[in-house]
């Protein structure tokens, strides 16, 4: 009932103040935009709290509609079931009147839901997806091109592109056009080496700093029963991530392959295929005698995302490469499993040529997502609206912390969340399960939701990365964006070699086949499935993008 | 005509809601077949997509891992109808020869049970199994003095272990076939087989078969209609890139290469091969089954 209260009252208010709004303007349509445009940020950086909803004064400027509307919005997760309902949506609709409906199915694979969806032909209004597939259908010609409509009706985004032209660059499609608002991260470092400080010192052994100091730290390890249960079942290095995680290794050869299924970087200016390099054969080689020598998982391939608890609870985990918080974590939750249990963040162990370097790195859109709007929706500009709402900073808080007085409380005029959250192992999990907070939309993270719940131990490891320089930005290729034409040949072709690249690596890591022979053959396959063609494409894209 | 039409009009009208069914589900999708020829963009849509010819055919025909896949289906599916095919068939006879109703009944019931598991389940069941520290065969490995064996990673074990985990799955659903077809042989016949002084196995043999012969040919058609569609979700759930030399079958080759990066025209041309293939195989073997056994499935 007096939520009912709540909502009429909010209705009228709404009419009313768009009706005014509306009778402000009428003399002049064009000046809608631009009105609203100056005045949004400067209220949203003026008094935060007076576009906030608790004090039951919606802002007529946070309204992407006079009248309630619904889209309907396409957003997969394999682990949450995320609806219209999500609080954070529910708020949102409240503040811009403009109410998801996610038509994706609960469950299954995001990339069959998504193809799914585009073949029943019913695209629903609001795409959020990741970026580069989203400008493929752009190139078809589903999509809405979003810079007239930045310009006018999203005045946080268009302020937010103007003081990041990379994050422009690298969200403009190969025709010029932006067709994705995209989900920014913050904070730098993300992935990083730890190894279990507790075994080392029972062991009497320094923080390995090279690559053969850490061979020589697994196999003491593996030898030495760090445990101490007798038996020799360390299991030296593992990883959570079946597809990317046991070639984590690779850096300490040179090696280079990448974490989301594109395996180029940029080597002295051009592009390069990683796997196709001799340092890959080195890495390969060796990394298969680590396999076999016991210092790498046996299962690694198939253990999956419990590794860390599975192998920390048994007391036989000894290193790995990973997210820091939720990593270091482990100190907390294994404490109770494992007496004295102390896992560290470490320098990356140099490589054989004496680099120490981080390949994975936190960069602005390394999640690669974002959203976008159908072209084929009613109402682009309400979209529109809708979106840029997510980008004032009552938006923003909401995605990154959810609802007030349920995840979090405003202190010193700065969100913190209460203890319930804090208290959670699992706080991306806890925040997107209870309020739908950090999904991948179209918005800007705030790292300060991090660093209130990511422990001392990680956040020394993130420092350590950062203020080493480490992480080798500069190695890794932006996002880039194809023509259709490159789109096409790149589904043509690509997919065989994928294939070839995870089988045939698969097999030397596991020593079903020697990598050192076999490496001039597997060349030669690689350039009769086009691998030549393929690189030429990404060198033309990431060229096109240095133009931008 | 008519007139029997109107004598018998409550069975048409049984027949009609199957016809809707058949019309709507399995002759309208055809009209969408024409996606198999032409270069298919979604948004285009299926009318406004160009034609592309048999490319499509073309570059699966033509593509590096054909000839593998092929392969891969073709000895699952045979290695499945010598080693899967008659367990069902044992199964039934067996269970018609027990003579203990409660018995009987509850092994039945046990031996269809998997079949209500979902497959997803069952391969995880499969998997812990198999696992290579803690897998309870490995454990038992161990125990009987052997070293582990990283199964589901060994290209060499995966037709067993897939055809082994389907027939535990399926066997005891498909004797029901089986088991009604028993149940139809008319017991004067038995009784004369007694007097006639045949022994149990003689009246197996002689009696029993025979009487489900038909059941079994049109089974065994079916299944050879079959021949080159070994599901995916199994194989997906099963494989790994090291295992891709036994286990990517034609399907699971079509779901990464055509389905997850939205292929659509390559996987129906990849379909409608597959199709024409199957109604050959099915129109000579039913013809040979005729022609031997004088059972058919037209």
């Amino acid at each position: 009932m007096k939520f009912r209260n709540k909502a009429l009252a909010i209705v009228a208010l709404a009419a009313l103040s768009t009706s005014l709004l509306s009778a402000c303007s009428r003399n002049g349509n064009e000046n809608t935009g631009e009105a609203s445009e100056s005045k949004t940020p400067a209220t949203a950086s003026a008094s935060p709290s007076s576009t906030n909803e608790a004090s039951g004064q919606p802002q007529a400027s946070s309204l992407a509609s006079a009248d309630p509307v619904t889209l309907n919005f396409f957003y997969h997760d394999t682990k949450f079931d995320i609806t219209g309902d999500s609080p954070i949506l529910k708020k949102a609709a409240e503040a811009t009147n403009v109410t998801l409906n996610n038509v994706a199915p609960a469950g299954g694979e995001t990339a069959q839901a998504w193809n799914l969806m585009l073949a029943s032909g019913e695209i629903a209004d609001i795409l959020a997806y990741s970026t580069a597939e989203l400008n493929a259908i752009a190139s078809q010609g589903a999509l809405t091109p979003l810079d007239d409509l930045i310009d006018q009706y999203a005045p946080n985004i268009k302020q937010f592109l103007t003081d990041h032209p990379d994050i422009r660059k690298s969200i403009t499609a190969a025709d010029g056009k932006i067709y994705v608002i995209p989900f920014v991260s913050d904070g730098k470092a993300q992935e990083g080496w730890f190894i279990r400080k507790d075994w080392l010192d029972k062991l009497n052994l320094p923080v390995p700093t090279t690559v053969d100091e850490y061979y020589t730290t697994l196999k003491a390890f593996k030898e030495q029963d760090p445990n101490g249960n007798g038996k020799a079942d360390e299991i030296p290095f593992f990883a959570r991530n079946n597809v990317t995680g046991p070639y984590m290794l690779l850096p300490l050869w040179d090696a280079f392959r990448g974490a989301n299924g594109v395996d180029f970087r940029i080597k002295d200016g051009k592009v390069s295929f990683g796997p196709a390099e001799e340092a890959y054969k080195t890495a390969m080689t060796a990394i298969a005698s680590w396999y076999k020598e016991g210092l790498i998982d046996m299962e690694i391939f198939t253990r999956g995302n419990k590794a860390r608890d599975e192998l920390f609870a048994n007391n036989t985990g000894g290193s790995l490469h990973d997210w820091f918080a939720s990593t270091s974590n482990f100190n907390t939750t294994a404490a109770d499993w494992v007496a004295g249990f102390d896992l560290q963040p470490i320098a990356p162990p140099a490589s054989v040529s004496g680099q120490a370097i981080e390949t994975t790195a936190r960069s602005p859109l390394t999640t690669g997502r974002g959203w976008s709007i159908s072209a084929k929706t009613k109402d682009p500009v309400v979209a529109m609206k809708y979106f840029d709402y997510w980008w004032t900073e009552e938006g923003r808080r909401l995605l990154n912390f959810g609802i007030e007085g349920e995840t979090y409380t405003m202190v010193d005029g700065k969100p913190q969340f209460t203890e319930t959250v804090l208290k959670e192992p699992a706080v991306v999990d806890y925040l997107i399960a209870q309020t739908g907070a950090q999904i991948y939309i179209g918005g800007w993270q705030d790292y300060a939701y991090e660093q209130q719940w990511t422990n001392k131990i990680a956040l020394a490891g993130a420092k350590l990365y950062t203020d080493n320089n480490y992480i080798a930005a500069d190695m890794l290729l932006p996002a880039i964006s194809f023509t259709a034409e490159e789109e096409n040949r790149l589904k043509e072709i690509k997919p065989a070699i994928d294939t070839y690249v995870t089988e045939t690596s698969q097999k030397w890591y596991m020593g079903g086949a020697d990598p050192a022979s076999g490496f001039d053959a597997y060349l030669a396959q690689l350039k009769s499935l086009g691998i030549e063609e393929v690189t030429a494409i990404y060198q033309a894209a990431y060229d096109r993008y240095l133009q931008l | 005509m008519k007139s029997r039409l109107r004598q018998h009009y409550p069975l048409y009208l049984l027949l009609a809601p199957l016809l809707a069914w058949y019309a709507l589900f399995v002759f309208k999708p055809m009209y969408g077949l024409q996606i198999a020829f032409k270069d298919y963009s979604v948004f285009l849509g299926i009318e406004n997509s160009p034609w592309a010819g048999l490319s499509h055919f073309r570059a699966f025909l033509g593509s590096e891992y054909f000839l593998r896949v092929l392969k891969n289906t073709l000895l699952i599916s045979i290695y499945s109808l010598i080693f899967s095919f008659p367990v069902p068939i044992v199964l039934a006879l067996l269970l018609h020869e027990a003579k203990n109703v409660v018995f009987r009944r509850a092994v039945q019931t046990i031996a269809y049970l998997p079949h209500f598991i979902s497959i997803v389940v069952v391969c995880g069941i499969v998997t812990n199994f198999l696992a290579p520290t803690n897998g309870i065969a490995n454990l038992l490995l161990e125990k009987l003095g052997m070293g582990k064996i990283y199964f589901l990673a060994d290209a060499d074990y995966f037709r067993t272990i897939f055809i082994s985990m389907n027939t535990w799955k399926e066997a005891g659903f498909l004797a029901i076939v089986y088991i009604a077809a028993l149940t139809g042989i008319n017991p004067e016949l038995y009784e004369a087989a007694v007097i006639d002084g045949a022994s149990k196995w003689k009246r197996v043999v002689h009696v029993t078969i025979p009487g489900i012969l038909p059941t079994i040919m049109i089974m065994l058609l079916l299944k050879i209609g079959e021949l080159l569609e070994v599901g995916y979700e199994a194989i997906i759930l099963l494989y790994q890139p090291v295992t891709y030399r036994t286990a990517d079958v034609i399907s699971s080759y079509v779901y990464r290469e055509g389905i997850l990066n939205g292929r659509y025209d390559m996987a129906t041309a990849v379909g409608l091969f597959n199709s024409i293939v199957c109604l050959l195989l099915l129109v000579v073997s039913n013809r040979l089954s005729k022609k031997y056994t004088d059972n058919g499935l037209w």
